[in-house]
């Protein structure tokens, strides 16, 4: 049988905007009761490969017009390679590094006659930051990486983690299927099969979470407090760990209210949700503490705020004091008092 | 002018596949309009090339002449009415309809034209809805094993079924569709393919149970003398017994009907010198070649038409009709029961 000869779908799905064609063949199966991946094998060449999707049979199966399909679908187009691109990136990049090391020479040069920084930094119409910089050295430091969340198979890793676990004979084809059928995930055969393949090989090693919220750089707030603490006066420590009491609350409530999270059952979110609270209940009197005039009572205001906080709460409390490294024994120790009587400057 | 030969293909193409969705709604949706006869002097004046476009326009039109409202077809279109109406809101035991009797006795005909009925019911019912799939029509394959008939729904369907799929996927998607798409008449043809003795055929019963529960459809049952295959017998079929409605299909008895038939296929004749009334001055003659069997009797005088135009005497005889029998016997899957009972 011909491709063209196929016979169309009963049930007919029209392309939205903006959807890629995986997850337009994902709706097509749905509407007509077919296992997504059963689908989507079927669309390939030769059948029930792991390939990509056929437009031609696409456009049979939907009974719609292959250019039409295109249009809706920019996906489905065959792939144009622009050929050299990398060699090209590479090339801009040691371009740059190039212009960067004559800059820095030219500074370095214009420094040697007695220019002051502020007047290389308006002459060469860059930061002073940079001038320090080409001053200390002759080589620029490296740009800064920028730090990314792989794209493919984002949220899916857990997924197949688990199954592996559960069955590690289980074969890439499997997986693929079940992400397909059971998380209605979209991922392409290659890139199941390539992280497969690297969890087999690096199973002894420690495995890379990757789609964790990005963890909180304790160390550099922790270093940061604590300068505070031996340089300055117990006043600033209590402010600075309130200001950052408050940083990893709002970052805590960002993680725990994102959509992101692979475990989207009903008591899992509502779980998530009562945290998310708790972290606000107990921070949300912590940005008035911080206003210039009030600051002067903040000892007595965490005080207050900790007695009457709940055990929880004060868990909570007391372990991200211990994360961002405060010295909370002022506060802590006051623990076997009774949180019940209100504390004394309580209006 | 529509070059009719390009258009007789395709319409070919279009009836061979009845249990496809795009064949049967092609089929529902299709009407046989009958070309007008030309004057005698015009058709005598025709050149070689405007003489065959005209035959073959003829030809393609004796070759699907419309279905012959018979007793039995009345009778079968009346009762499926009745018993999709009495299914509308039934939760379960949907009432069904078994079409049975021996082969030539127009119940394909009657169970198709039935459908035909139905989905053009359900469109002027709902206007503008142009997914709905108001009929589904398969036909049992012999030998049939569970698989194999869910196939043949999903083939209707048009979804696609690989070696890969297994049975159970296969059901929920025909079973998903088919309540999506609204599936109110289920006709399965052929059903003396199954053999309820056998195991497969025993299972294929209670494939067919099961798409009768979980489908809120009438289920249309035709297949040749199914009382004496045993679809009645054993527990199961006892259940089928209970449920159906049989309506036997048999011979016409010479009779008024009989005559009144033929007068309806002779005037749906296009022959140029065709003298009328022929054809049921020779009803006698007609019922002892045919055994009373509609459907030989629709190949015995769409055959002789046929014959007579491409002959060129462009009338039915007598004569016309004893060759016909003569040069089709032994091709002619219908008649075949019929010549045996003759002798």
């Amino acid at each position: 049988m011909t491709d063209d000869r196929l016979p169309p779908l009963p049930r007919r799905v029209r392309p939205s905007a903006g959807e890629t064609a995986e997850r337009y063949v994902h709706r097509l199966a749905d509407a007509n009761h077919l296992r997504p991946s059963y689908l989507r094998q079927f669309l390939t060449t030769p059948p029930n490969s792991l390939g990509s999707i056929r437009l031609d049979k696409l456009a049979a199966i939907t009974g719609r017009d292959p250019t039409a399909l295109v249009r809706a679908l920019p996906d489905l187009a065959p792939r144009t390679h622009t050929p050299g691109r990398t060699r090209e990136a590479k090339a801009r990049k040691t371009l740059n590094e190039q212009r960067k090391r004559d800059l820095f020479a030219v500074i370095r040069h214009d420094a040697r006659l007695g220019m002051s920084i502020r007047a290389l930094a308006t002459k060469h119409h860059v930061h002073r930051r940079t001038v320090g910089q080409a001053l200390r050295s002759e080589i620029p430091p490296p740009r800064k990486k920028i730090e990314r969340q792989p794209t493919v198979l984002y949220g899916l890793r857990e997924h197949i983690d688990a199954m592996l676990e559960a069955d590690p004979r289980i074969t890439a084809a499997t997986i693929w299927q079940r992400l397909h059928d059971e998380h209605d995930a979209t991922p392409s055969y290659p890139a199941v099969r390539t992280y497969i393949t690297t969890r087999r090989t690096t199973r002894s090693q420690t495995p890379k979470v990757v789609d964790e919220s990005p963890p909180i750089p304790v160390a550099s707030l922790s270093a940061e407090v604590q300068r505070m603490q031996t340089s300055e006066s117990p006043q600033a420590a209590m402010e600075g760990a309130t200001a950052h009491l408050m940083r990893l609350a709002f970052i805590e409530i960002r993680f725990l209210t994102s959509s992101t999270h692979d475990d989207q059952t009903v008591e899992a979110v509502a779980n998530r949700r009562k945290q998310a609270n708790a972290i606000a209940d107990i921070c949300h009197n912590l940005p008035g503490l911080l206003d210039p005039t009030r600051r002067a009572n903040l000892a007595e205001e965490l005080r207050h705020t900790w007695r009457t906080a709940t055990a929880r709460n004060r868990r909570w409390l007391q372990s991200r004091w211990d994360q961002i490294g405060y010295d909370h024994r002022w506060l802590t120790d006051l623990a076997p008092e009774p949180p019940s009587p209100p504390a004394p400057n309580e209006p | 002018m529509v070059n009719p030969s390009r258009h007789a293909v395709e319409t070919a193409d279009g009836h061979r596949h009845l249990s496809t969705l795009q064949g049967w709604r092609r089929f529902t949706s299709e009407s046989v309009t009958a070309p007008d006869l030309l004057p005698r002097q015009r058709f005598s004046s025709l050149d070689d090339a405007g003489r065959a476009d005209y035959n073959e326009l003829r030809l393609d039109y004796h070759t699907r002449l419309a279905a012959v409202a018979t007793s039995t077809l009345r009778h079968v279109i009346t009762t499926g009415r009745r018993l999709t109406l009495l299914n509308r809101h039934a939760v379960s035991a949907r009432r069904g309809l078994i079409l049975s009797g021996p082969a030539g006795t127009g119940k394909t005909t009657a169970i198709t034209q039935f459908g035909k009925t139905h989905q053009v019911i359900d469109a002027a019912r709902h206007p503008g809805l142009t997914d709905r799939i108001p009929v589904l029509y398969v036909t049992v394959p012999p030998a049939a094993t569970p698989r194999m008939v869910a196939a043949e729904f999903a083939r209707f369907l048009g979804l696609p079924v690989t070696s890969r799929a297994n049975i159970t996927d296969i059901i929920e998607a025909v079973c998903g569709v088919a309540v999506d798409a609204r599936v109110s008449v289920v006709a399965v043809d052929e059903i003396h393919n199954l053999a309820l003795s056998t195991r497969n055929g025993a299972d294929v019963s209670d494939t067919l149970k099961y798409f009768s529960e979980r489908l809120p459809a009438t289920f249309l049952y035709a297949g040749i003398d199914v009382e004496r295959a045993g679809l009645f017998s054993d527990v199961r079929g006892s259940q089928i017994a209970g449920r159906f409605t049989m309506i036997p299909t048999g011979s016409f008895p010479r009779t008024g009907e009989w005559t009144s038939l033929i007068a309806t296929i002779e005037n749906t004749l296009r022959l140029q010198h065709h003298r009328p009334e022929t054809l049921v001055g020779l009803a006698d003659y007609l019922h002892h070649r045919t055994a009373g069997m509609i459907g030989s009797l629709s190949h015995l005088i769409r055959g002789a038409a046929l014959d007579a135009i491409l002959t060129g005497t462009e009338k039915i005889t007598k004569k016309l009709l004893d060759a016909v029998d003569l040069d089709h016997a032994a091709q002619t899957h219908a008649r075949r029961p019929n010549t045996t009972r003759q002798t």
